[in-house]
């Protein structure tokens, strides 16, 4: 991944969609040299009225047609950088001049790896520093962290003064423009109408606009004057003319006889008075302000209402020499927003910023960080595994390894485990989880230069007492289940192999539960392997689509022999535990219903804590004998007696015992309500053993993938599963020899994991 | 030529009139289209309206020239009204719940605390070491204060706990108190009957002066005094909904109100010089039929429909805008109301693409919510839909949906979003993968079909009587009615209509554009020669 950046196209993001900067300043920037983006979606507010939508720009762009669509498709002000975008934005552009709006902030520091210029215009009330601090604990750090490519873009000279070292130190001079077009409008000023031109805004919906009403109307009394801008809320007032069109507006400027700007804000300028200059009318202004600061000597700068309140009679009653000063001295306001002035400045001001980013982008591996939450042994475990490999091995293969980290709770896993973990090549450290409240996490966000909001609670932390992580790019939770939110230190992404919340009421309490949804949605990107539990993250989380990826499945096919075997006593083999979605009560309640349709094989039940069906066993600490649905099935398990001989129950077997049995089962029943189709179903086709399984989305979906030839019930009908089970009984020897073949399947899971890694690849 | 005029009176009980109810909805929609026609309006109504029916004409959204409307109301508003409304502020002040006052203050004492302190110590000096021993001293006396008040305020919100606890066992004393609590209610509802029979002997008195001049329209026919008071009175007759579903009406807490409103409706329409109803089944069913009127005239004037893209114009037309635009600008004000929301599940809840069923709705018995979330349930579970149900009733008030939503688990699939504005109730509907509605009852056909359909989004209906009126095509309403009362027939036309939502919306685009042809300036016309009517 080495660039360098002089070859880079130079292309041009301006997040700023302002209507009058909008036709300057991609003008400017175009005349630069450089082809620019503008966004076409931004927040439709009151608040945005002057905020505008031009596609003038993208037929110049020489970036791929479905790149354009998918930016012009993003709302840039509101939502959250995707993985497309970023890797988007990141592959075409080099430059991102963003508005200063929080949100933007957040997400070009945390997403842009090109450089970014904050435009900025001069704030009424407060130091964009404290904004933008007060707001993200971590800002000043993060600008730090940023170097050469964090720039603070003034429009007007001296903005900077206020702000402090780190912001004042990249500041780039950008004056603002005024377009051409009202330069055109030079001398075009009639004046023949005797009333006092006044801008005044949603008077009765903002505080502040009422009060500049209330003073101008109290001291212009006495005079005519005509107040444009957008109202809101209806003003008794016959002066108060509302929103105008801009031939409306221009025609106000061409014949009123004075124009009056309020404005004493030191670092903050409105447009309207420079048109109007632009025009010829004559314009009092108040010396305190940023216009005042352009021309403080000038005949229109006034230091009170008093004063401006004289200079307004003078123009009104006439004052031809008085009238001629202010205009000649208004063009030398006018020359700093002049086009050669601003070209002049901005081809400077990029010069510097092209001349520190000279030279080549070394080629750096890319590190990714792995967590299994809690003491997951099994299932999430080898998933996490089969995940690291996949990403060690196709990554190396392809010329650009990516080192990766599993994370393991320290004593959960065995010597020989471990060992072979990295022999594999995979980096392990053992992780302690812990918490941090919300102020704990704030002031780690400011030494780390972390952009985020901190609107939760508590947050979990991965500790390796080393560098706890923070040395690896991107981290992924190969499971959802994890008490607090993860702390955003670095990007991540979560592994979601179900939403089980969704379907039953019993996992929608307990502390996990909101815990999963925050998790998720704070992640960068989520990864799924049905599509059915893609659609449940999307819906049942609230998580933008493009954020949520369906990969393969990770499924890992090694650590066994692979032989088949013919049942010489054939049984059944139900692989299951105790949660209450495995549906066990129907089970049951199929498998008696079997019997007496004259079902004669044996049961097998295996999987972790089983023996909860087993009704010898009785330990009293035992806590899953107390839950509902086990109670139930161990009352209706007590009644039936009938076929009892017939149930052997083998609970919490290691892995190897698991497929010894699976490879002389008759046929594998998985009567599971929902879940994300079991990985029983893979391994029962590998050791070619037939399998009836529960009708749902994602069983099926693991059926259309690997061609298993799966027989299908209804998991809430027992009269069904038991058919289904007879029907196997006699046709389980010749489904055995229809089921694919173990090479075809094993190269359908490798080329599952080609697949795979070349989703990881887009996102990191 | 003269200028042509009518009254309007509206007599509703005291906070009936918010923006997006169905009242408020229908008399905007007159009001403008009387103006439309060049008609000038007399407003009649009770003092306690004058308020909100003037916010609701200066709303933002609103075209209504108040100006030209004249308003005739009694000056003074009764004093238990006032007091009520006092009562109520009072009411939801205490029960806010946003962060506690004392918390607040108590968290800004100690970041004060944790500022000034360290200065302090590292400025001590004797003189200052005895001020703080006194300032101690005060802490102390002032937290030992505020201990008594805490512990005070817990022991009688415990107090109100146990007692409430106890009403809802079944014993002697929860009975007794049950039975004041009933009788409290009863009494509250005759005060309000003889407030608004007192209120509408004032109206009429301010009416008189127009003698036969005017001919008045009465919004409602809940009040006979009125209907008596005036020459010629045409009475709005709407619906009698709990003639179609007694048993849930006669379960809910207004029943006393609703059988005085039954008597006041026949008594009112009998001294009526004419009817109008919405619809033909009205017409026969509940005046002729249930109220055995049969004596008046009555004229069948049908809603025409509403439009709620207006609503969505904010910097541009919405229907100038693109369709990402349109969806764009739809998510924004839809996010940002869920932001709003004190609800840590929905704050922040993306909805972008999430397929949703909305039903604009109030909680009523007649309005099928039962039915609606038992065929989500079945979409959900068994079909695997991955949707959500949006819906605008405050389904927290009825218990028995309550229980439904949580035994199944559905709290996160049924989103509740009450009383929101017109705003945001355009920009779910514009949202929405399909608009339903479910109801057994209507007086006309529901306005969910216009609403939906004005901001491109199809809609699936009950096949009740008075929808078969409005949509005759037998292969339409195959297509997009299903049987209220079968589950599995609901889920099956919603499964249907998710799956193809362009094919329905293109199917009835058609009928949408016929109905449009006839605005609510056509609907005020026909009221208005209605009311001329010799």
């Amino acid at each position: 991944m080495s660039e360098c950046v002089a070859e880079k196209k130079r292309r041009v993001l301006w997040i700023i969609n302002h209507q009058t900067l909008m036709d300057f300043e991609p003008y400017i920037l175009r005349d630069l040299g450089y082809e620019v983006y503008i966004p076409k979606l931004f927040p439709q507010s009151e608040e945005n009225r002057s905020g505008k939508v031009t596609y003038d720009f993208d037929s110049s762009l020489t970036i791929p047609r479905e790149v354009l669509d998918q930016l012009n498709e993003f709302n840039f002000y509101r939502t959250k950088i995707t993985p497309t975008i970023r890797s988007s934005i990141n592959n075409y552009f080099d430059i991102a001049i963003i508005a200063a709006f929080p949100h933007l902030v957040e997400q070009f520091i945390t997403a842009f790896e090109g450089r970014i210029i904050l435009r900025v215009f001069g704030h009424a009330s407060n130091t964009y520093a404290k904004i933008f601090e007060d707001r993200y604990p971590g800002f000043k750090q993060a600008v730090i962290n940023l170097g050469d490519r964090f720039f603070f873009g003034t429009a007007f000279q001296h903005l900077e003064d206020i702000e402090p070292d780190y912001i004042r130190s990249r500041t780039l001079y950008l004056p603002i423009g005024l377009p051409q077009v009202f330069f055109a409008q030079k001398n075009t000023w009639i004046g023949d109408e005797d009333f006092i031109f006044f801008v005044c805004p949603v008077i009765n919906s903002s505080p502040y606009y009422q009060n500049i009403y209330r003073n101008f109307t109290r001291f212009f009394k006495g005079f005519d004057y005509k107040i444009g801008g957008k109202q809101l809320v209806q003003v008794d007032d016959p002066a108060v003319i509302g929103s105008l069109t801009r031939e409306e507006f221009d025609s106000y400027l061409r014949h009123c006889r004075v124009m009056f700007y309020h404005s004493e804000e030191p670092y903050h300028l409105h447009h309207h008075p420079l048109e109007a200059m632009a025009f010829g009318v004559p314009v009092i202004f108040m010396k305190k302000g940023l216009l005042g600061r352009l021309g403080q000597e000038l005949p229109g700068a006034s230091k009170n209402y008093r004063e401006a309140r004289q200079k307004v009679a003078r123009v009104i009653r006439g004052d031809q020499e008085f009238i001629k000063n202010i205009q000649k001295s208004q063009y030398r306001i006018l020359e700093n927003f002049s086009y050669e002035y601003c070209i002049r400045r901005w081809r400077e001001s990029f010069a510097t910023l092209i001349k520190e980013r000279q030279g080549v982008k070394q080629k750096r591996k890319h590190k990714i960080a792995l967590f299994v939450p809690g003491s997951y042994k099994s299932g999430t475990f080898d998933a996490a595994r089969a995940i690291a490999k996949i990403i060690h091995e196709k990554s190396k293969n392809s010329g650009s390894p990516v080192h990766v980290v599993l994370s393991v709770q320290a004593g959960v896993h065995g010597y020989e485990t471990i060992k072979k973990i990295k022999e594999e090549g995979i980096d392990l450290r053992e992780t302690k989880w812990e918490i941090v409240d919300r102020d704990r996490a704030k002031k780690i966000a400011n030494l780390t230069g972390i952009l985020s909001e901190m609107r939760h609670s508590h947050y979990y932390v991965p500790r390796d007492f080393v560098d706890d992580f923070m040395d690896c790019d991107l981290w992924i939770c190969v499971s959802d289940s994890f008490m607090y939110p993860i702390f955003p230190l670095k990007r991540y992404g979560v592994v979601v192999h179900d939403v089980l919340m969704k379907y039953f009421p019993e996992y929608q309490q307990g502390p996990l539960y909101y815990s999963r949804i925050l998790q998720n949605r704070g992640a960068d990107f989520i990864l799924t392997t049905t599509p059915q539990t893609r659609d449940d993250v999307i819906s049942y989380y609230g998580i933008a689509s493009d954020r949520v990826f369906l990969v393969p499945i990770d499924y890992s096919n090694e650590d066994r022999y692979l032989s088949t075997q013919v049942p010489t006593s054939p049984y059944i083999l139900w692989p299951t535990n105790a949660a209450v979605h495995k549906n066990h009560l129907n089970a049951f309640k199929a498998l008696m219903r079997y019997y007496s349709l004259g079902g004669t094989y044996k049961i097998v039940i295996t999987g972790w804590d089983v023996n909860v069906f087993d009704l010898s066993y009785n330990c009293p600490e035992d806590q899953l004998l107390s839950l509902p649905h086990i109670a139930e099935t161990r009352r209706y398990l007590e009644r039936e007696k009938s076929a009892r001989d017939k149930i052997e129950i083998r609970s919490n077997l290691e892995k190897q015992e698991c497929y010894d049995i699976l490879k002389r089962a008759a046929f594998l029943f998985c009567p599971t309500m929902i879940d994300n189709g079991t990985f029983a179903v893979i391994d029962a086709g590998l050791y070619k053993v037939p399998m009836c399984c529960s009708d749902y989305p994602q069983m099926r979906y693991l059926d259309e993938t690997f061609n298993l030839k799966i027989s299908f019930f209804n998991p809430r009908s027992p009269d069904e599963m038991a058919e289904k089970m007879l029907e196997m009984e006699q046709t389980w020897d010749k489904r055995k020899m229809n089921l694919p073949s173990q090479q075809e399947l094993i190269a359908k899971i490798e080329r599952k994991r080609d697949e795979y890694w070349d989703i990881m690849q887009g996102l990191l | 030529m003269k200028e042509r005029k009518i009254g309007l009176i509206i007599v509703f009980p005291p906070y009936i009139l918010k923006e997006g109810e169905g009242l408020s909805t229908l008399l905007l929609s007159l009001l403008k289209g009387f103006q439309e026609k060049g008609i000038r309006i007399i407003l009649a109504y009770p003092s306690w309206l004058d308020n909100d029916l003037k916010s609701l004409l200066k709303a933002q959204y609103t075209m209504i020239d108040h100006s030209r409307i004249e308003f005739i109301s009694p000056k003074r508003v009764p004093i238990v009204v006032i007091l009520e409304y006092y009562l109520s502020k009072i009411h939801s002040i205490l029960h806010r719940r946003k962060k506690p006052l004392l918390k607040k203050w108590f968290q800004a004492a100690l970041l004060e605390f944790e500022q000034k302190i360290p200065r302090a110590l590292g400025r001590l000096n004797y003189s200052s070491i005895i001020f703080l021993i006194l300032l101690f001293i005060s802490a102390v006396v002032l937290f030992l204060i505020l201990s008594l008040i805490i512990i005070s305020g817990h022991i009688l919100v415990s107090l109100r706990k146990i007692l409430s606890q106890k009403i809802k066992e079944k014993n002697t004393a929860s009975i007794y108190f049950n039975t004041i609590l009933n009788e409290i209610s009863s009494m509250q509802i005759r005060t309000v009957h003889e407030l608004m029979k007192h209120e509408s002997k004032k109206l009429a008195s301010l009416i008189h002066p127009f003698g036969d001049d005017i001919r008045w329209v009465i919004f409602t026919p809940f009040w006979p005094e009125m209907t008596r008071a005036i020459p010629k009175p045409v009475v709005i007759f709407p619906d009698i909904v709990f003639h179609e579903t007694p048993v849930g009406y006669g379960m809910d807490q207004l029943l006393d109100f609703h059988l005085i409103r039954k008597n006041n409706i026949r008594e009112s329409l009998k001294e009526s010089s004419q009817i109008i109803t919405y619809s033909e089944y009205t017409k026969m069913c509940h005046v002729q039929g249930f109220l055995e009127i049969r004596d008046k005239k009555i004229s069948v004037v049908h809603h025409a429909p509403l439009d709620l893209s207006g609503y969505l114009n904010i910097l541009r037309p919405f229907s100038e805008l693109s369709l990402s635009e349109k969806r764009d600008l739809c998510l924004q004000i839809v996010t940002d109301y869920l932001k709003t929301l004190d609800n840590e599940y929905l704050s922040d809840f993306d909805i972008s693409d999430v397929q949703f069923l909305l039903y604009s709705s109030q909680l009523r018995p007649h309005k099928n919510f039962f039915h609606l979330f038992q065929a989500l349930n079945l979409l959900i579970r068994e079909r695997y839909h991955p949707i959500k149900l949006v819906v605008t009733a405050g389904v927290h008030g009825n218990r028995d949906l309550q229980k439904y939503i949580s035994d199944n688990g559905l709290s996160r699939d049924i989103i509740i979003v009450p009383r929101i504005s017109q705003r945001v109730l355009a920009a779910f509907y514009h949202l929405a993968a399909l608009a339903i509605n479910p109801t057994l009852f209507e007086g006309d056909l529901p306005f969910t079909f216009s609403e939906a359909m004005s901001v491109g989004t199809p809609v699936l209906l009950s096949r009740i009587p008075v929808v078969e009126e409005v949509i005759h095509d037998p292969q339409i309403q195959d297509i997009i009615l299903f049987d209220p009362r079968d589950v599995d027939n609901m889920a099956e036309k919603i499964s249907w209509g998710l799956n193809n939502r362009d094919l329905l919306y293109r199917i009835e685009k058609p009928l949408y554009d016929q109905m449009k042809k006839r605005t609510w300036a056509d609907v005020a016309e026909k009221y208005y020669q209605v009311a001329y009517e010799e």
